[in-house]
């Protein structure tokens, strides 16, 4: 590929991601409701739960894992409280469903990720995630666009390709 | 860093159609269907052409399986506007289907037709859409497509390689259609690694490569009838 080519091509990048952190940016900002009010820093910080003890899979698989009901109730069930909120858990329980939690952030179906991959590199979940391990709500703080990405794996050396990331 | 190419030993292709099969399972290709096909709107990254010898009782038929040819000096690349088709620093030559924007004009450039355009968006007759691959993008209307050397299986391998320290072993790569195949006339593999399966069989003499006189390099060797 010639100079000229590769300036254009990152011309290109360069536009698509500011469409891109333009259109994140308007998504960002307000908190999702969840069908629990459930509180990551009353988990995290106030009962110091490690991470991977809900999200278990994301030193090993692509996907970080939403915990089952079952592994809610592990815990919960030998805490009957007054909270309304936790209390709520046991009615999907009783009925056998999943607790239909609003995912925070999707990457298209055009992108590859694994998790195992970035934890080994040694990146700390809050730089994709932010502060949400302390925070009480579901709030898009950090963003997930294009852009973003390919400036950190410049500035990690990691492969810029197409293909390393897109399928 | 591995170069891949991949070899057909014609000698042993008997036109079964697994690996044309095997592909449409592998990477989500949508099924034209008996009208579009009609129209030359048919999908196959990988096709059987027939040529029949002789005339009838005495009938020789030949098959060739064509597939993206993944040139080294491939005519698709320098004329897509967008580059949303490059080559690999691993010698794939890659389309991004999501910086595609369907001028169609790689298609129109390639000597080998094996780039297809989505003129609709996919269907499957049921219940054929409940066995999409996750691991292949569903391509939408408006863009092309084409071979990708199963990528996402060279991108499993290349992972587990990484965890565990250690360079992709020969073999450890088969695309759907080597895979399938029942006669193991496709072959796979690194093409720098001297020592590998589709190394020494790309040096036999009966080797040779799609419309060679046109310069683009392909990585896909074919081999004629013959002993070595």
């Amino acid at each position: 590929m010639t100079r000229a080519r590769r300036h254009l091509m990152y011309g290109w990048m360069t536009a698509l991601a500011t469409l891109g952190s333009v259109a994140v940016w308007h998504s960002r900002g307000k908190p999702l409701e969840q069908p629990i009010a459930f509180s990551h820093r009353v988990h995290v910080v106030q009962n110091k739960i490690d991470c991977a003890y809900c999200h278990e899979h994301f030193r090993r698989y692509a996907v970080a894992g939403t915990p089952s009901v079952e592994l809610c109730v592990t815990c919960h069930s030998g805490l009957r409280t007054s909270n309304s909120e936790a209390k709520k858990l046991f009615t999907f329980w009783e009925k056998r469903h999943e607790i239909p939690w609003v995912r925070l952030h999707q990457l298209p179906d055009h992108v590859v990720f694994t998790h195992k991959r970035h934890v080994r590199a040694g990146i700390a979940c809050e730089t994709c995630h932010g502060t949400i391990g302390q925070s009480d709500s579901f709030v898009r703080e950090v963003d997930h666009s294009m852009g973003k990405c390919v400036d950190c794996h410049e500035q990690r050396g990691a492969s810029i390709e197409c293909w390393t990331c897109h399928k | 860093m591995p170069q891949w190419g991949m070899v057909i030993d014609l000698d042993r292709c008997t036109g079964c159609n697994a690996c044309v099969a095997a592909c449409h399972a592998e990477n989500n290709l949508p099924i034209a269907g008996e009208e579009e096909a009609a129209k030359g709107r048919s999908f196959h990254w990988i096709r059987i052409e027939r040529y029949i010898e002789g005339e009838y009782p005495n009938l020789k038929t030949r098959f060739i399986p064509v597939l993206c040819q993944h040139c080294d000096e491939a005519p698709c690349e320098p004329v897509c506007p967008v580059f949303a088709t490059y080559h690999s620093p691993q010698g794939l030559n890659v389309q991004v289907y999501n910086r595609c924007i369907g001028t169609r004009f790689c298609a129109n450039a390639c000597p080998y037709t094996v780039r297809h355009f989505n003129w609709f968006d996919p269907r499957w007759p049921e219940p054929l859409e409940r066995q999409l691959n996750p691991e292949v993008s569903v391509r939408t209307k408006g863009m092309i497509e084409k071979c990708t050397f199963c990528i996402q299986r060279i991108r499993k391998a290349a992972d587990l390689a990484k965890d565990e320290e250690r360079p992709v072993g020969d073999g450890e790569v088969q695309p759907a259609c080597a895979q399938s195949c029942p006669t193991d006339a496709i072959v796979f593999g690194d093409l720098s690694d001297p020592g590998s399966r589709v190394s020494k069989l790309a040096s036999q003499r009966r080797a040779f490569r799609l419309q060679e006189d046109l310069g683009t390099q392909p990585r896909v060797i074919y081999l004629k009838e013959g002993s070595e």
